[in-house]
């Protein structure tokens, strides 16, 4: 489908998209665009799952997030996981204000574990993402 | 054992490295550290960050991590910058990644099972994921 077509169709596009009927939107010069439901963008990027490794050393502890590459660090694991909110909320606005940095190579890799949480409602959510139980075929370890 | 004041001196030595500003505005841990980031000309960018507290001690697992995945040099050309001494040719890698506790298996045996915090973190992951599925086999009521 054409932007202007979808323009003038947009509300019955969002219909569409709640039923999961996703539309292509092309554009005669530049990359086309998907329009999906936020349900369906979420059962999607729940593929993305985080496995952070948590260290005790130094007196303290650390949380390193290897899809990101960041990591919290405090007193006690909840000062750490604390921190940790802290410094993705830092990314997720770094990456809001420099679209040179969001579309570089590296971090259009990361992108999808970025979106996650970014579509979290609030911290409680963050938190379940990062630090949830893995679905039962994750949980074992290597 | 490297603390955040080598980190710094490692940033301040190198070329590039330039505070990075603090856009989110830390909700919960306000002013506890300092950024830096590396930008390349293709917009991607190295970025790390600095305890204010200089003479603590980094810990070699998130040392390590710091090392490959944020500056992305070896353990050998970051003392050798650090030191003032030149770059080493054939640098010994870093040495493995040794792997931390799951932070899902951190949450469940203290949050779930109610063990201490002092002594899940005491634990291998080999032996946090053992507590983990003693206590799921127990019966509960």
């Amino acid at each position: 489908m054409t932007a202007s077509r979808a323009r003038n169709e947009f509300p019955s596009l969002q219909d569409a998209a709640a039923i999961h009927e996703p539309t292509v939107i092309r554009r005669r010069r530049g990359p086309s665009a998907v329009l999906i439901s936020d349900e369906d963008l979420r059962a999607i990027l729940e593929r993305c799952t985080f496995a952070p490794q948590v260290f005790r050393e130094a007196g303290m502890v650390s949380i390193w997030l290897p899809e990101l590459a960041i990591w919290g660090r405090g007193a006690s694991f909840a000062e750490a996981r604390d921190d940790l909110l802290d410094e993705v909320d830092q990314l997720l606005a770094l990456l809001r204000a420099d679209a040179r940095f969001r579309t570089s190579p590296e971090m259009v890799k990361k992108l999808p574990w970025v979106y996650r949480l970014d579509l979290a409602n609030d911290d409680d959510e963050r938190v379940g993402i990062l630090l949830g139980t893995p679905s039962p075929p994750d949980r074992d370890l290597p | 054992m490297a603390t955040f004041g080598d980190l710094q001196r490692y940033l301040e030595r190198t070329r590039g490295w330039e505070r990075e500003p603090d856009i989110a505005r830390g909700r919960r841990r306000e002013g506890d550290h300092v950024r830096y980031a590396r930008v390349s000309p293709d917009g991607s960018r190295l970025r790390t960050r600095v305890s204010r507290h200089l003479r603590e001690e980094i810990g070699d697992d998130l040392f390590r991590q710091i090392l490959r995945h944020q500056l992305m040099v070896t353990e050998a050309e970051f003392w050798s910058v650090v030191r003032g001494e030149s770059a080493p040719a054939g640098d010994p890698e870093t040495g493995p990644d040794s792997p931390g506790l799951p932070g899902w298996l951190v949450v469940c045996l203290i949050e779930v099972a109610g063990i201490p915090e002092v002594d899940v973190l005491a634990m291998t992951p080999q032996a946090a994921q053992a507590a983990w599925d003693a206590f799921r086999s127990r019966p509960h009521e």
